[in-house]
Order: C-alpha cells, then sequence, then structure tokens
C-alpha cells in the first residue's frame, strides 16, 4: 500500500516535477522576454562630420561646440574632421552621416532656391539636393505654392513655409557668415562696390595707370584648390562656390542687383501666358562665339536644358539629372530652338518671377558635351554606378562663351584666364546693353592661385604677388590684413550659410521633436561671437536678410522659434530635463537613452 | 617668397649649420682625412645610402597616391588619440610665448633638417663605417614603417582637430612654413610622428658613437627633444604620435643594428656567390 502510493506519488511526484519545471522555465521566459522589451537601449550617439581646420576656417570649431552642447545634452558625441572629397562622397552622394556642418551652395538668397534644397522628391539624388533626407508633405505643397502664388499671396505662403521649416529644422542655421577679404589698390580700384562673388564684380573693377601700363593681368587668390582644378559647372561639390565657372560660362540671365534676373547672354525675352501655359520667347545676342570659335546658336541652348534634365545617352536605362540646376531643370516643360537666334521656352506652372530662374543655367556648348553622356569610367573601367561623365569630368580647358576663356593650367594650385574678346561685353555689335556693363573686364589675363592657408594668401597680397586675396579667409587672419598697411579689408555679407545638416533618414534624427532639441541646443549669438569672432549674422530662416522674412522669424538676440536652452553657451540643466522629456525622450543621469 | 625661394633659405641655414657643426664636432683633421678616404667610404656606405634615397624618392612620388589610397582603407584613429590623451597638447600650449614659439618654429623646420643631414656628414669623416651603415639603415625603417602607419591610419593632428583649444602656432608665427610642410606630408598623416622617430634615432646613433663624438652626443639629445616637443608644441602632433614615434626609433635603431650585424656575418658569403656567378657568366 505505501510502496504503491508511494509508487503514485513518486510518479506523481515526477510528472507534477516535469510540469512544474516547464511552467516554471516558461513563465520566466515569459517574463524575461516582457522585461527585456522594457530595457533601455543605452546612450544616444551621435557623429558631427566636417572639413578639417586646414581646409576651412570655421568648420571644426563650430561642429566642436556643437559637439560639447550635444554631450552637455546627455548624447555621446564624436566630431570627426573629414577630408573634402570624402564628405562630398560621405554626405551628398551615400547619405553616410548622422549630423555634418558645412555650407550651402553660393545661390541668390531667393525663396525658389530652397525647392532643391528641401523638395521630397530629391531624398534619393545626390549633391545639395536635399541632402538632408527631409520630407514633409506640407512643405512640398508650400514649395509648390510659392511657385504659381504672386505679390501678397507668394509672401504669404513664402512666410508660412519659413516658419514651418524653421519649427520642423531639416537642419539649423549656425551662421550666415561674412565672406572676408584682402585687397591692394595700387593696380586695381573699385573693390567696395565690387560684388566679387558674381561675375558682374568684376565688370565694376578699374585698372589703374600702374596696371594700364603693364600687361593687364588681375591676379586672386584662394584657398579652395578645387576651384582651380576642377572647372565643371555640372560637378557636385561639397563646397559649391561658382565664381570661375560663372566667369567662363554664359547663361541666359544673370542676377542683378539682390533679386531681379536681367538678359545677358539674351538680347531680350518675351513671357506670355496662355490659360494655365506659360511660354516665353528668348532672343541671343547677335554674332556668338564659344572660345573654341564655334558659333553659339540656339541649338547649344535648347541642348543645354535637355542636358540638364538627363546628362545620359539617350539608349540608356533612366535618367542623369544634373542635382546642382535641378531647381531650373523642373521648372521646365520644352525648350524648343525656332531658329539660330531664337528659343521657346514652355514652364510648368509658375509665376514668371519664378520661372526667370530657370534662365540663370549656364549654357553648354553641345559640341563638347555631347561625348559626356557616356557613363562615367575609372581607367576604362565601368564601375556601375548611375553617373556620366558630364557629372565627373573635370572640364579642363573649358570651353564657354563667358567673358574670360581658359589659357593654361600650369600647375594644380594656377589657372590662367583672359580676356575672351569676341564676346559681347568686348564687342561693338554685342546688342545693347545698360550702361554699367560698358568696356567689360578691365584686364586682359586673370591669374588664380591657389594656396594652402589663408595665412599665405594674405602676405601673398602684402607682398603684391596677389591683388586681391578673395576667398577662405578665417576671421582669425583679420588682422594680419589691417596690419598690412598695402592692403585694405572687405567684408560683404555672404548668400552662402553654415548648417549642421541632420540625416533625417535616421534615428532619432527622423523624429522632428528630436531636431528641435538638438535647435535649442545651439547658442547661435555665441557662435557669432566667439567662432565667427563678430563677422556673422545669426539666423532663423535661410531667406534672412531679404524682405521674404516674415517678423516672426526676425533674430531678436535669439532664435524666435527655438531659443537657446541656457545662456553664455552654457546649457542649463534643468530646462534640458524639461525638453527632452516634453519631446518624449528619455534623459537619466545626464545620458540620453535610446528608447 | 616661393616654395622655390624658401627651400634655397632652407638649404642655405641648413648648409651653414652643417659647416659649422662639422668645423666644431668633426675637426679639420677628420675632415681633411674624409677627402682622402671619401671614395673609399662612399663605396662601403654606398648601398645602404642608395636604398636610403630610393625609399625617399618613392615616398615623394606616391605620396598622392598612398594619401588617396588611405581614404579608402585607412582606419580613422583621431577620436580614439584624442580619447586617450585629451586635451594634453593644448596643455603644453599653455606656456607658449613668443620666443618659444620663434625657438620652436625653428628647430621644427631648419634644427630638424640639421639633426638629419648632419649625422651623415660626421659618419662619413670616421673610419669606421658601421654607425653609418646602421643610421641609414634605421632611417630606412622608419620611413618604411611610417609610410605604412600612414597608409593604415588617417589621423587629423591636434590644430585640425580641436581649433578651439590648440594653435597652429607654426603657421601663425610663419604662414609660409606650411608651404614647405605641405609638400613634404600630408595633414592626414601624423601616427606616427616621423619628426621624432628619426630625431630620436640621430640621438640613439650619437649615443652609440660617443667614443668619436663625444660632444655631439648632449647636442643630439637637447636637439631631439626639442624637435619632439616642438611638434607638439606647434600644435603638429598628438602626444600619442610623440610616443609612437619614440618606440619606432628605439626598434628602427636595434633592428638596424641586427641588420649591420648580420650583414657583417654574411657579407663575405654574398660577395663569393657574386663573384662565382660573375665567373660563370664569364
Amino acid at each position: 500500500m505505501s510502496s504503491g502510493r508511494a509508487g503514485v506519488t513518486r510518479r506523481k511526484l515526477l510528472a507534477g516535477a516535469a510540469t512544474g519545471a516547464a511552467g516554471a522555465s516558461a513563465g520566466c521566459l515569459d517574463r524575461l522576454q516582457a522585461l527585456l522589451g522594457w530595457r533601455g537601449g543605452g546612450q544616444t550617439t551621435l557623429r558631427i562630420k566636417t572639413l578639417p581646420a586646414d581646409a576651412d576656417p570655421y568648420g571644426l570649431r563650430l561642429a566642436r561646440a556643437v559637439g560639447e552642447w550635444l554631450q552637455a545634452a546627455g548624447v555621446d558625441a564624436q566630431v570627426i574632421p573629414t577630408a573634402e572629397d570624402e564628405l562630398r562622397r560621405q554626405i551628398l552622394v551615400n547619405h553616410q552621416f548622422d549630423l555634418f556642418v558645412g555650407r550651402t551652395p553660393d545661390v541668390p538668397r531667393e525663396p525658389d532656391t530652397l525647392y532643391s534644397l528641401l523638395h521630397s522628391t530629391g531624398v534619393l539624388a545626390p549633391g545639395w539636393r536635399n541632402p538632408f533626407g527631409y520630407s514633409n508633405a506640407q512643405v512640398d505643397d508650400l514649395l509648390q505654392r510659392q511657385r504659381r502664388a504672386t505679390g501678397q499671396d507668394r509672401r504669404d505662403v513664402v512666410a508660412t513655409l519659413q516658419r514651418t521649416i524653421a519649427r520642423t529644422q531639416p537642419f539649423s542655421i549656425l551662421g550666415f557668415p561674412e565672406t572676408i577679404r584682402a585687397v591692394r589698390t595700387d593696380r586695381f580700384t573699385g573693390w567696395e562696390r565690387a560684388n566679387l562673388d558674381s561675375p558682374l564684380g568684376y565688370l565694376a573693377l578699374e585698372a589703374t595707370a600702374e596696371a594700364a601700363a603693364s600687361p593687364r593681368t588681375l591676379r586672386i587668390g584662394t584657398t579652395y584648390q578645387q576651384e582651380i582644378q576642377n572647372l565643371n559647372p555640372l560637378s557636385v561639390r561639397y563646397r559649391d562656390n561658382t565664381i570661375l565657372t560663372n566667369l567662363l560660362y554664359d547663361p541666359l540671365g544673370r542676377t542683378v542687383g539682390s533679386d531681379r534676373i536681367e538678359p545677358w547672354l539674351a538680347d531680350s525675352w518675351e513671357f506670355e501666358r496662355r490659360g494655365e501655359d506659360l511660354r516665353a520667347t528668348v532672343r541671343l545676342r547677335p554674332n556668338q562665339r564659344w572660345h573654341d570659335g564655334e558659333p553659339l546658336t540656339a541649338d547649344d541652348v535648347a541642348f543645354t536644358y535637355g542636358f540638364i534634365a538627363d546628362t545620359s545617352a539617350a539608349d540608356a536605362d533612366g535618367f542623369v539629372p544634373v542635382p546642382r540646376y535641378h531647381g531650373q531643370a523642373s521648372l521646365i516643360e520644352s525648350v524648343r530652338a525656332t531658329d539660330l537666334r531664337t528659343v521657346e521656352f514652355a514652364f510648368t506652372d509658375c509665376s514668371e518671377t519664378v520661372a526667370r530662374r530657370a534662365l540663370t543655367v549656364p549654357i553648354l556648348p553641345e559640341h563638347v558635351w555631347q561625348q559626356r553622356r557616356r557613363p562615367a569610367t575609372l581607367g576604362g573601367v565601368d564601375v556601375g554606378g548611375q553617373v556620366t561623365e558630364a557629372l565627373v569630368t573635370k572640364n579642363v580647358p573649358a570651353v564657354g562663351s563667358g567673358p574670360v576663356e581658359f589659357e593654361e593650367q600650369p600647375s594644380s594650385v594656377e589657372l590662367v584666364l583672359s580676356r575672351f574678346d569676341e564676346h559681347f561685353l568686348h564687342r561693338t555689335d554685342g546688342g545693347t546693353f545698360p550702361a554699367w556693363m560698358d568696356g567689360g573686364l578691365p584686364f586682359q589675363q586673370l591669374v588664380v592661385q591657389a594656396d594652402v592657408s589663408d595665412g599665405i594668401l594674405v602676405e601673398a597680397a602684402a607682398d603684391g604677388t596677389l591683388d586681391a586675396a578673395i576667398n577662405g579667409i578665417g576671421a582669425e587672419t583679420v588682422d594680419r590684413i589691417v596690419d598690412a598697411p598695402a592692403l585694405d579689408l572687405l567684408t560683404r555679407p555672404s548668400n552662402s550659410y553654415y548648417v549642421l545638416g541632420y540625416n533625417t533618414r535616421r534615428p532619432p534624427l527622423h523624429n522632428y521633436q528630436f531636431r528641435r532639441v538638438l535647435g535649442r541646443l545651439l547658442d547661435r549669438e555665441h557662435l557669432a561671437d566667439a567662432v565667427f569672432d563678430g563677422y556673422a549674422e545669426p539666423a532663423a530662416s535661410p531667406l534672412a536678410g531679404t524682405d521674404w522674412l516674415p517678423s516672426t522669424l526676425e533674430w531678436n538676440g535669439d532664435h524666435p522659434v527655438l531659443p537657446f536652452l541656457g545662456s553664455d553657451g552654457d546649457v542649463a540643466e534643468e530646462r534640458l530635463q524639461q525638453a527632452w522629456q516634453e519631446a518624449g525622450f528619455r534623459y537619466e543621469g545626464g545620458r540620453l537613452l535610446k528608447r | 617668397m616661393t616654395l622655390l625661394e624658401l627651400s634655397a633659405r632652407v638649404l642655405g641655414v641648413v648648409g651653414v649649420m652643417l659647416v659649422v657643426a662639422s668645423l666644431v664636432f668633426v675637426g679639420p683633421r677628420r675632415l681633411r682625412e674624409m677627402r682622402t678616404n671619401i671614395g673609399s667610404r662612399l663605396r662601403e656606405a654606398g648601398p645602404a645610402v642608395a636604398v636610403l634615397g630610393g625609399v625617399l624618392a618613392i615616398n615623394g612620388f606616391i605620396r598622392d597616391v598612398s594619401t588617396d589610397l588611405s581614404q579608402l582603407i585607412g582606419v580613422r584613429i583621431t577620436s580614439t588619440i584624442h580619447a586617450i590623451e585629451g586635451a594634453f597638447v593644448g596643455q603644453i600650449q599653455t606656456v607658449a610665448s613668443p620666443a618659444l614659439t620663434t625657438y620652436f618654429s625653428n628647430v621644427y623646420v631648419y634644427g630638424y633638417a640639421f639633426l638629419m643631414l648632419f649625422p651623415l656628414v660626421a659618419y662619413l669623416a670616421i673610419d669606421d663605417q658601421r654607425p653609418m651603415r646602421e643610421l641609414t639603415v634605421a632611417f630606412i625603417l622608419n620611413y618604411g614603417i611610417g609610410l605604412l602607419c600612414y597608409l593604415a591610419f588617417i589621423a587629423y593632428g591636434p590644430r585640425n582637430f580641436m581649433p578651439d583649444v590648440v594653435e597652429p602656432l607654426l603657421y601663425t608665427h610663419w604662414p609660409r612654413a606650411q608651404l614647405l610642410t605641405s609638400e613634404i606630408n600630408r595633414n592626414t598623416n601624423v601616427f606616427p610622428s616621423l619628426h621624432t622617430s628619426l630625431s630620436v634615432t640621430v640621438a640613439l646613433m650619437a649615443y652609440r658613437t660617443r667614443d668619436a663624438y663625444p660632444y655631439w652626443l648632449p647636442v643630439a639629445v637637447f636637439m631631439a627633444g626639442s624637435v619632439a616637443v616642438s611638434t607638439m608644441y606647434l600644435g603638429i602632433h598628438w602626444g600619442t604620435d610623440v610616443v609612437a614615434g619614440l618606440l619606432l626609433a628605439v626598434f628602427s635603431v636595434a633592428a638596424a643594428i641586427r641588420i649591420r650585424e648580420f650583414g657583417d656575418r654574411h657579407d663575405g658569403i654574398v660577395r663569393d656567390r657574386v663573384d662565382e656567378f660573375a665567373d660563370r657568366l664569364r
């Protein structure tokens, strides 16, 4: 009995033990799994990429300041200085980054320039076409609407657009720097009138008697070596600076003053609206030639517009557009040459004011660029990328139709251009143009020299090797300019601004709440003083400094929408904690957790 | 001033330093002897010196290519170095003064070039050509290993990583020095410091030859120390680079001695083989 009972008991016991073990283990696993789901994901990590101090006077300092503020906000932030070519590849082509500090392309501060910078259709495109991967239905809609609207309507749309951008922060503006230049006046004068960011600026210079006596050579210096080595107006550049290609190539129209676009290569144009359709008839100046002597005709113009929309060969799959001119290309429905001097444009749904912007594309010679439709190769080997020769060629020597032509490139740090005597500015039968263009360029030769640092540039200008140091000079070198008796210091607000770019494709940067807190971690006023030494304006909108800026985005000692979470460059712990919490993030023990 | 003029100036200054040092340390007697023996001595040291020249030429030739290659395959270690030593270089710069900046700038450019060249003269002026061969082999090892490190690691110096903490003192003091330095090296090649490793190599060799050149030893040690400090003081190198340079120097000299000894032991054999081979050809 007892044994039987014991046997039963033993069996029961064993069975019970087995079920119990299974049950207990199942319960434990469930619980473990349930708990694991709640486990925090460690600290949020962000990498900030930017140019080393050698290559850019401000980028790394800005990135370091941002990095410190991020650290203070509990983010494990690291600054990674990276060479220019590598940055172009990582940020503008492959989109391998969290954050970057860089400068936007130097384009006029005009609302439609935001189209290619922020429209969601550019998320996958290379270049400065939405490198942030930002997509916002409302912004897309506003970008579209500002193209159609006119007058007060457009103002309202553009104001809403700017406010939405400021609220959602696809990038944070770190400041509009002033371009610092050192010029000497013994050989050329008129510098203070001249906007040297535009080719028109060079027309405003005057040669002195001393320069007129010798061969009239204007010698300018820059620290941007790429400017000299790469003369391709279509290439994707990290620092998108276009002075030289703008001198070598002429567009149909140029921006005169702040935002008025006037005929340039075109003699005249006429816009005509038929219902929804906007058309323009553009008449070219008579007897124009390319630098190689070939005639410049309406066919070249039609070719150019077809080319920037798709640089690939007709039999290739897909399209390879030119990222830099996407904004302009997207305004155009069709372009047709009707005779040698006449081109007819049909535009997409847009106003005449916006349509004129499409006419600022540099016109390319068909006989040169037609051959660059083939896929880009490396030493003859197809590397399988979606890129054509047109986008990667260095285009040396450049054949354009601009007021200067390519003469020689004696080394990788020197470029010699000469006055193009066939240019309409330099001929008597070039058609009519306003008085300020009279006389054309005041020099026979333009020598551009690249130096490794701004200090060397300024010394070269001081001892007369250069007439002007025009690019890449940082605030730290201003004292050297002021101390040199032969040099004048020129400063001019730049249209290109420093941004902290967010890769909104990646969490947590895809969340605008997160970006807004980052936007509030930047003491832009402090940056203007400490990094730019006063040679920059803080701003809340890319259109700051224009009359497009709504009063609600005017700078008032701090960002009007995203005020700094602290004071004098120091983040206030309490306000920070509150900001993270309100944005829905977990900030514990000085660390911002991933989840 | 162009690069050419600057190079000429450096050559001129270093030339004067060499002449003075030769008179002081080598002395007129040994210099006179050298004139008579130079042929045989050059024959003995010649092969190693030729290889060194070849390494330098290749280095100069492939510099651009290797920088591009490094961008593709190199490991980015700037942040790691910074994590190791933080703002150490910034600490060094807190003692900066115009006089020190002038001193270290001159040491970095002229002093270093002199330190590299003088031992070649000094060791050519003694009968025993073993130090000469050891020095050249050590130089070759320094350059070769340094070049491989530059290929494998991408690192920016402190002035290019934390410009808010570290001033590029050489270039603020003497902007055009960058014409020369940017010609000789790229700003991503800082680990290890070849300025340090080559200078320390010279100092270690000075120790080995203290019997022949007793007064050169303290001068070489002082100058090598100055060069090592200057690379940090001027914001060009990290402390980590300097330590790595030091280790590279110790390794290179130790290895060079072994290689020279190995060469001495097998010199006869190689010569015999070559003669044999030549005989057979005849």
